[in-house]
């Protein structure tokens, strides 16, 4: 649980952008239809590695605080990754029902 | 964890730009002790101190503790690293650090009084004295049999130097301790043992 708790708060740093981001691409999957899907995923994609280099750039000296807890630095982003990708998805899905 | 825990380095080569930084270190620190390490700057302190918390991994030599070779990624369970810079997050409160490392907010005020009034207040807002002092705490006080600290007198006054002297020969009778600093001094004062890096060889001092 305590891990938990730490990679959403890790997470947390960069959710607002994320989730600006993702609310942004998901209209336009939804508003185009399918077709555009692979490119506004793959813009999805590469914003996301843009915006975690930033972060790993920024944060590198805080990684030694969650490693002493066990969570590696390769560990916490690949977490972060996962997470924002699952809410993309749930968002895609949401938005296509709703429409 | 047993009570006789023994870490050892040993076979450690490291090599950077083809120079050798590290030459077939080896080291064994016990429970109780106070082993400081000293050396010129970019003579493998920090790679050493990498290496054996798992941050750094190796392409010869082993860590081994209690005999068993420990892979990097669990490493956490028995040591943890205090690095030469701040590493806490400076959005966290002092009492949000201390649950991470579950510790009890008692413990650091009977410790440490300066913080009595300052566990609400945010990382960011404490001085870099207070930051360092608060790094060290943790590090120390959180579970592990071995704590490795990377130069804890930095930012630190004379008066905290003391208190966190102190607390590290406290920990000490609980824990096996790796330890540098360039404030030479206190370094010698605070360990039971001296190593020194020459040449990428460990010299008992």
């Amino acid at each position: 649980m305590n891990k938990i708790g730490l990679i959403l708060r890790f997470y947390l740093k960069m959710s607002l952008p994320n989730f600006i981001i993702s609310i942004y691409l998901t209209n336009r999957i939804v508003f185009f239809g399918m077709d555009s899907f692979g490119v506004f995923t793959a813009s999805k994609i590469i914003s996301l590695c843009v915006l975690l280099f930033f972060i790993d750039q920024r944060g590198k000296k805080q990684y030694t605080y969650f490693s002493n807890l066990g969570l590696s630095r390769i560990k916490l982003l690949t977490y972060v990754i996962i997470i924002d990708l699952l809410f993309f998805i749930l968002l895609l899905i949401l938005s296509f029902k709703l429409w | 964890m047993v009570s006789q825990s023994v870490l050892e380095v040993d076979g450690v080569i490291v090599e950077f730009n083809n120079k050798i930084i590290l030459q077939d270190v080896y080291l064994k620190i016990e429970l109780g002790e106070i082993i400081a390490l000293s050396g010129r700057n970019g003579t493998g302190k920090t790679t050493l101190f990498h290496i054996i918390s798992g941050i750094n991994h190796l392409d010869t030599g082993t860590v081994r503790i209690n005999s068993k070779f420990i892979k990097p990624k669990n490493r956490y369970k028995y040591v943890k690293i205090l690095p030469q810079y701040h590493f806490m997050p400076t959005r966290l409160t002092v009492k949000q650090v201390l649950s991470d490392y579950k510790i009890e907010v008692a413990d650091l005020v009977s410790q440490f009084p300066v913080f009595k009034n300052k566990i609400l207040q945010s990382v960011s807002k404490l001085s870099g004295g207070e930051k360092r002092i608060l790094e060290v705490f943790i590090v120390l006080s959180s579970k592990g049999d071995f704590c490795i600290l990377d130069e804890p007198f930095n930012f630190l006054s004379p008066i905290h130097i003391d208190a966190v002297k102190l607390y590290i020969r406290k920990q000490s009778s609980k824990k096996g301790i790796l330890i540098t600093d360039h404030q030479i001094e206190h370094l010698l004062d605070v360990s039971n043992k001296h190593y020194m890096i020459i040449n990428g060889n460990l010299a008992l001092s």
